[in-house]
């Protein structure tokens, strides 16, 4: 063989052997990488008070505007149920990515989305409508003041968000904070 | 004008000169399909459409999943039909002959692979056909797929574009060797064609024209909004200035109003907690405050009306409580404890003359300020504790966490604003992502200069504008100029046909 092309040859095998063994060993592609925060769902199976695949616990609650919503209120639609506090910097950032999402897409494909309510877990009124007005935070809050309904569903770790299909079945839960890719996806699942 | 986008111009006039050179190829392989009407040469010939179609398409940068999907997509198919155009060659071979596949990057390295390991085949069946027939014809055009097979595995490093990376350099310059190597081993048919050279170049230089029409006006317009974009984020900050003040004036009114009420003079001079915090919550509420707290005359917290359980804390140490305890009003930029970093403004609470306590009214300077500042402006907004942030609308690239914590490292941005105490506007790295950025300092009620605040505008969008003018213009510029030069090239081809 021409002495040229060997050296080309041999030097694009050595090229892909690199690709190679850096894609087995994850130095480069960092987005393979697990990502930092985990779904708990198995460490926490134990505590769960229901489970997937099971109806969601009753509740009956006072969105800020003093209106009030129950359990049966959202049947007929999927919906995502987010558990939150003020003081808890990631809920906060859940529901920034949670509200730019929402403020970027148009009207007429909202309301083919599922509803998102946060629930806030054991804090006044006045403290809550403070943040939402600061934030500009266009998301239903319902107040569960002395957090009956966040024990019912379990809640150990803050932001757990809760995605519900239209019969009010749990399709996942989610311990953490989501981006918004991982949002969207799980959102498409209840929406199925 | 940055260097950012003389680089994205670039990028654009190379890919677009890929796009030529494959659109030539499968002009030539339609030549030669007109001459020995072999079946392998129609594959060829979509082959290189293909390609040069996903040139255009990689020049454009098009923010769009579906279109680079398929144009990746037709690309690879492009290179496949290009390998068994090459496989199915009859014996004694025409002279075109393989093509090859020009790098593109995109989120998909495994794409890069395949891409990079059909341009390397594509290269070693040329160079086989090349030794076979003894083609020296041929060595251009397997060492331009060489060139490329490799920029295509570099390629796969790269991911995202990312200008700052120094192999983006590397995969540019090898894709220019291998578009060189196109481009010579065409001319060696083309130029003894007459009509065909006449019409390859009719073209190449509409095209080339046109290319340079585009970038000189995409140069002219980018480096003005670039200049705007700056004037706004400017404003932006001012403007965030201007409410930072409004803030501050309001905290000083609301918590000279307060101290002032009897029910909570009276609620602190027997520390009735319960009563403060039923009295505060209200005026939390309907002042529309961020916070409201009330200390002791030792400056002791009372009551936080916006997290009634943290109490009992000292705060005697800071600025506006020291000062109320002394009986002034007082308002400054500080951080505490229990809000962090928050425009806080304090009025004493006085009972027979003597001052009891004092009221501390303000707002958080922290992440849900920023939000709602966002939602009204849409531009990035970052807060300063000195060259650090404290709170900001900004995610990292896993896109769960906000960018707070990070320093900033330009030593032009700290002199001017942090020592300076000016505005300024510039181009900075945050997590690998490059951001226009203007900054406007924070000052505390002392005068010092105690932060500053950013306004910024990531410079991917900038480019995005820059990237579908020029897709317009070009567009544009190619059929002005067919529409005008048409009848001359009309008129040529006649005379030539006379001539002959």
């Amino acid at each position: 063989m021409h002495s040229s092309v060997k050296i080309i040859l041999t030097g694009l095998i050595i090229v892909i052997c690199i690709v190679v063994l850096l894609r087995v060993s994850g130095i480069y592609f960092s987005e393979q990488i697990s990502p930092l925060i985990e779904n708990k769902d198995s460490e926490e199976e134990y505590t769960n008070k229901f489970m997937v695949g099971e109806e969601i616990p009753y509740f009956s609650l006072l969105l800020l505007s003093g209106e009030k919503v129950n359990k049966t209120d959202l049947l007929g639609y999927p919906n995502v149920i987010m558990f939150w506090s003020t003081w808890n910097s990631s809920s906060v950032d859940q529901m920034k990515i949670v509200d730019d999402y929402f403020s970027s897409i148009s009207p007429s494909k909202e309301s083919k989305l599922p509803r998102f309510i946060a629930i806030n877990s054991q804090e006044s009124k006045p403290v809550v409508e403070n943040l939402m007005r600061r934030g500009n935070y266009n998301i239903d809050v319902l107040l569960d003041i002395n957090g009956e309904i966040s024990n019912a569903y379990g809640i150990r770790t803050l932001p757990t968000t809760f995605f519900i299909n239209s019969e009010g079945v749990l399709v996942e839960k989610y311990i953490g904070t989501m981006n918004v890719e991982e949002f969207i996806s799980k959102m498409e699942n209840i929406i199925r | 004008m940055s260097l950012y986008f003389v680089f994205n111009n670039l990028h654009f006039a190379l890919e677009l000169i890929g796009a030529l050179v494959f659109f030539v190829m499968g002009w030539l392989a339609i030549d030669a399909y007109l001459v020995n009407k072999h079946h392998s040469l129609v594959l060829r010939i979509i082959g290189f459409f293909l390609a040069s179609g996903w040139q255009v398409i990689n020049a454009f940068h098009f923010n769009n999943d579906i279109v680079n999907f398929f144009g990746f997509s037709g690309y690879i198919l492009g290179l496949i039909l290009i390998i068994l155009s090459l496989i199915s060659v009859p014996k004694i071979a025409t002279v075109s002959a393989v093509l090859l596949l020009p790098s593109f990057s995109k989120a998909m390295p495994s794409f890069y692979l395949i891409a990079g390991i059909l341009t390397a085949f594509i290269a070693v069946l040329s160079f086989r056909q090349c030794k076979r027939e003894f083609n020296k014809s041929l060595r251009l055009f397997w060492i331009g797929f060489a060139f490329i097979a490799f920029s295509s595995f570099i390629q796969i490093f790269v991911g995202n574009d990312s200008l700052d990376n120094p192999l983006w350099y590397v995969i540019h310059v090898l894709e220019a060797l291998g578009f060189f190597c196109f481009i010579f081993w065409v001319w060696q048919y083309i130029k003894l064609r007459v009509k065909e050279s006449l019409m390859l170049i009719f073209v190449a230089m509409t095209l080339f024209i046109a290319t340079i029409v585009t970038l000189a006006f995409s140069t002219i317009l980018i480096s003005k909004i670039e200049q705007q974009t700056k004037n706004n984020l400017l404003i932006n900050t001012r403007v965030f200035d201007f409410s930072v003040n409004n803030f501050t004036e309001k905290s000083t009114a609301e918590a000279k109003y307060i101290s002032t009420d009897k029910d909570v003079v009276q609620s602190v001079s027997t520390e009735d907690i319960a009563n403060l915090e039923i009295i505060l919550g209200r005026y939390l509420d309907s002042e529309k405050l961020g916070f409201l707290l009330v200390v002791d005359k030792n400056g002791v917290v009372l009551m936080r009306a916006h997290s009634p359980n943290e109490r009992g804390d000292s705060i005697s140490n800071e600025r506006t409580v020291e000062e109320a305890l002394i009986g002034n009003s007082f308002s400054t930029v500080e951080f505490s404890p229990s809000e962090k970093f928050s425009i806080r403004a304090s009025s004493p609470i006085y009972q027979d003359d003597k001052v009891i306590g004092a009221v501390v009214a303000g707002f958080p300077l922290d992440n849900v300020m920023v939000d709602g500042i966002k939602k009204i402006t849409g531009l990035e907004m970052t807060l300063y504790v000195n060259d650090t942030s404290v709170a900001t609308t900004t995610m990292s690239n896993d896109g769960r966490s906000r960018l707070t914590g990070v320093s900033i490292t330009d030593k032009d941005v700290k002199e001017e604003v942090l020592i300076k105490g000016g505005n300024t506007t510039s181009e900075i790295y945050i997590d690998d992502m490059l951001f226009l950025s203007s900054y406007i300092p924070i000052t505390n009620g002392d005068g010092e200069i105690v932060g500053m605040f950013s306004s910024a505008k990531p410079q991917a969008d900038i480019l995005d504008i820059a990237n579908s003018t020029n897709r317009l213009t070009l567009i544009t510029v190619t059929l002005i100029i067919l529409l005008l030069t048409l009848p001359v090239y009309a008129i040529t081809r006649r005379l030539l046909d006379q001539a002959i």
